[in-house]
């Protein structure tokens, strides 16, 4: 080799070995020294199959030396193999190998760069298991992603719907206040569609002054930075709703504000109800107070232990209200019920039913109260009282007027039943008295009556003329004197006997005592107009003496015409039946018209018209008991007309 | 004394004169006793008293005219003594009196006399009144069986 050569062959960074065609090293490098750890004069003359080539490989070696002698056909010359080959340890090295043919001096030569890959090659591992690894780590990483992107397109799909489906209203706007996303509800509240919305602002969909307040609020939300819950009023098809309306802030990356976004809830029922519940809450609490201003309470438990009592129940049974609660109502106990009336009480609330009734109780002081009590179960959801609500009044002052009242009746009993049996004495005694004058005054008279007719009889004719006169006047004066007698008994007895109530045939009753008097007025011509009398109901006996009476006047004070006229009628007024009997004969003053009807008083004198003044103060008599009145009319000459009603059916 | 026609029970002399007059005007007081009161009205029909032995009391009289208010026994007493006693029991009897009270009146017949006459202050009436009772006790009424 020349010095050029030698010193390439030195400086070389690769092995450089050459072989002879028999294999045999015939050079080898510095370099080769170096990678291999032989030295040249160790490895000079060897076979190079020997010295690097791994066994695997020297049969392939041989042959492909052979061949390429043989044929000139190789696989390897003027290329780059990579391969492995041994060093003086034993080791394998991977090695990149370029065999170039040579002649020299007529011999073939072959000269072999080797290029110590193993660094590269570790390193080509190296980045390979990097690589497959990082290979690995992608997939899974890509795995992870795309499970990723799965969940979260799930998540998104879930939240999406969660949105959409919300019965809140859900909604983001950008900071100028267009709608950048609302969910199904928002378009529900609002009866509009989402192209309506989106991209537009709140003027756009709401009237000003709403609009002006919900975008105040989102503006306070983005000063704050934070969440904000306040109400809102929203105008709505069927009227304006209350929503409770919490916003927040959507950030970017930078933490700059780019959205707004809100819940709102409808609480617009829910407030209904607050109110009603408040106005409910009120309206007990003021019936509560007005029950304790006006009504003694107690609150009992079931057991019947004292839990409440108000101001009222202190003051009445001058307990604290310490001295009550936790006892029972023995403690207010007089003894004064029957304990039969206590078990009924409380077998009637315990059964869950109002209990009403007064009851007596003894205050701390020892004094008496009365109390109208109502005690009131309240039942649980079993109808089993869980407690009891008396509510009582102060009845003791009405219990004492009550007592007072009741002592009053009685002694007024005491006094009209005392009364009535002196009535009852002054009657019998009157009776007895009546009875006596019946009896007693009459048998003179007729003593009188009858001696003096016996006078007149036996000695009449020894008599003259005024002796008869005379004698005549003692008869009609005793005489007179019978028949007051008679009308007086008469009137007393009417007076004393109580009239028994029929019904009056007053037709045939009238009929029967025109006939009977009529029968005494032969001389006399009457003529009588007796009109339709209806039925009343009255004393037949006394309502007869009645017409007795009243008829027999009319005869009696005909007066000087031809003919008598009488007439009998009735009519009603009121709920009275009026029947009147008029005539045509003297009549009688009118302005004395009060005087007819009391007892002796007679309008014309004795000599004209006999009478004894009783028969019209009887009749007043009976018509009075009746509960009816009696009157008259007269003008004088011209006739008179009496009346007497009696009360209607 | 055996028969008595009339037994006139009255206390009030002027009545009695009055009515034995009447009766004897018409002739119908040949047998007509007088006596002042209850107690002798009972003594004379019992033949007990100042009647006793004097007359037989099975043999009443056919009329009895009896007043009711008189002093000692009163009407009402006599006529029940006479309802009460089997020989009186049938004589009929006329109460003749003043009083027309009713419960007398009503008594009387429950007790169950024959007649009850009220003695009218009226004197014709009255003379009217005590011959039509003569006339129709003494002649035509018949009598109980004797």
């Amino acid at each position: 080799m020349d010095r050029q050569t030698q010193n390439i062959f030195d400086a070389a960074p690769d092995a450089i070995i050459v072989i002879d065609e028999q294999g045999v090293i015939t050079n080898w490098n510095p370099r080769a020294e170096m990678l291999f750890g032989w030295k040249a004069e160790e490895v000079e003359g060897k076979s190079l199959g020997n010295v690097i080539i791994p066994p695997r490989y020297r049969d392939a070696h041989q042959r492909g030396l052979e061949r390429y002698l043989r044929t000139g056909e190789n696989n390897v010359l003027g290329q780059t193999i990579e391969i492995q080959a041994l060093d003086k340890n034993g080791d394998e090295l991977d090695v990149a190998l370029s065999i170039s043919p040579a002649v020299r001096n007529g011999q073939r030569y072959f000269i072999g760069f080797i290029r110590d890959i193993s660094a590269q090659r570790r390193a080509q591992e190296e980045i390979k298991k990097l690589n497959a690894t990082l290979e690995q780590r992608v997939s899974e990483r890509t795995d992870e992603l795309k499970k990723s992107i799965k969940e979260l397109s799930e998540s998104r799909s879930l939240l999406q719907a969660i949105v959409d489906n919300s019965p809140a209203v859900i909604y983001v706007k950008d900071l100028d206040g267009r709608y950048l996303l609302v969910n199904n509800r928002f378009l529900e509240v609002l009866s509009i569609s989402a192209t309506d919305v989106l991209g537009k602002m709140d003027l756009d969909i709401l009237p000003p002054e709403a609009a002006s307040a919900v975008r105040a609020m989102d503006r306070r939300v983005a000063t704050v930075g934070h969440a904000l819950k306040e109400e809102e009023f929203i105008p709505q098809k069927d009227g304006v709703h209350t929503y409770i309306s919490v916003k927040s802030t959507i950030k970017d990356q930078s933490g700059r504000i780019k959205a707004v976004f809100g819940v709102s809830t409808d609480i617009t029922e829910l407030k209904t109800h607050e109110e009603i519940l408040r106005k409910t809450l009120k309206e007990v609490s003021d019936y509560k107070f007005a029950l304790d201003e006006s009504s003694i309470v107690a609150i009992t438990d079931q057991k019947g232990i004292i839990r409440y009592v108000n101001d009222n129940f202190c003051k009445i049974s001058k307990y604290s209200a310490g001295e009550l609660i936790g006892q029972d109502h023995r403690i207010i106990n007089s003894g004064y019920h029957p304990a039969e009336y206590i078990r009924n009480l409380w077998v009637t609330i315990a059964n869950g039913k109002i209990w009403r009734g007064e009851l007596r109780n003894k205050a701390r002081d020892g004094s008496i109260y009365w109390v109208d009590t109502t005690i009131v179960p309240f039942l649980d959801e079993k109808n089993k009282p869980y407690q009891y609500v008396a509510i009582r009044a102060d009845i003791t002052d009405r219990k004492a007027a009550e007592e007072a009242l009741y002592k009053l009746n009685e002694e007024l009993e005491n006094r009209i039943r005392q009364r009535t049996k002196q009535l009852e004495v002054a009657n019998r005694e009157m009776e007895a008295f009546a009875y006596s004058v019946s009896h007693d005054l009459r048998a003179p008279l007729r003593g009188v009556v009858g001696f003096a007719s016996i006078l007149d009889e036996d000695y009449g004719s020894r008599l003259d003329e005024e002796a008869r006169r005379i004698t005549q006047v003692i008869k009609n004066s005793a005489l007179k004197m019978g028949y007051l007698i008679d009308d007086l008994l008469a009137f007393s007895r009417t007076s004393r006997q109580d009239i028994v109530k029929t019904n009056i045939p007053m037709q045939s009753m009238v009929s029967g005592v025109i006939e009977e008097l009529a029968a005494g007025t032969e001389e006399h011509s009457v003529e009588w107009t007796v009109k339709d009398l209806p039925l009343v109901k009255g004393d037949i006996g006394a309502i007869r003496q009645v017409w007795v009476n009243l008829i027999s006047n009319a005869l009696k004070y005909a007066g000087k015409r031809e003919t008598t006229l009488i007439e009998i009628g009735s009519f009603s007024r009121d709920s009275q039946v009026t029947f009147y009997v008029k005539d045509n004969g003297v009549g009688f003053d009118n302005k004395y018209r009060d005087k007819l009807f009391k007892v002796f008083q007679r309008l014309h004198a004795a000599d004209q018209f006999e009478g004894t003044g009783i028969g019209l103060a009887l009749v007043e008599k009976i018509i009075s008991k009746h509960s009816g009145t009696v009157w008259a009319e007269g003008v004088p000459d011209e006739g008179a007309c009496f009346f007497f009603s009696l009360p209607a059916d | 004394m055996t028969t008595v026609d009339v037994l006139l029970v009255e206390d009030n002399m002027s009545d009695a004169e009055l009515t034995i007059r009447e009766f004897r005007k018409n002739r119908l007081a040949n047998n007509l006793v007088h006596v002042k009161d209850g107690e002798e009205a009972l003594e004379f029909l019992f033949a007990e008293g100042k009647y006793a032995g004097l007359r037989d009391s099975s043999y009443p009289p056919k009329v009895v005219l009896l007043d009711i208010q008189m002093p000692k026994v009163n009407g009402i007493e006599v006529l029940k003594r006479m309802k009460a006693d089997d020989r009186t029991k049938s004589t009929p009897v006329v109460i003749l009196t003043s009083s027309k009270e009713d419960p007398d009146i009503q008594q009387c017949y429950t007790l169950g006399v024959n007649s009850y006459i009220v003695k009218p202050v009226n004197f014709e009436r009255f003379a009217d009144a005590i011959r039509n009772l003569g006339f129709y006790w003494l002649l035509l009424n018949q009598p109980p069986h004797q």
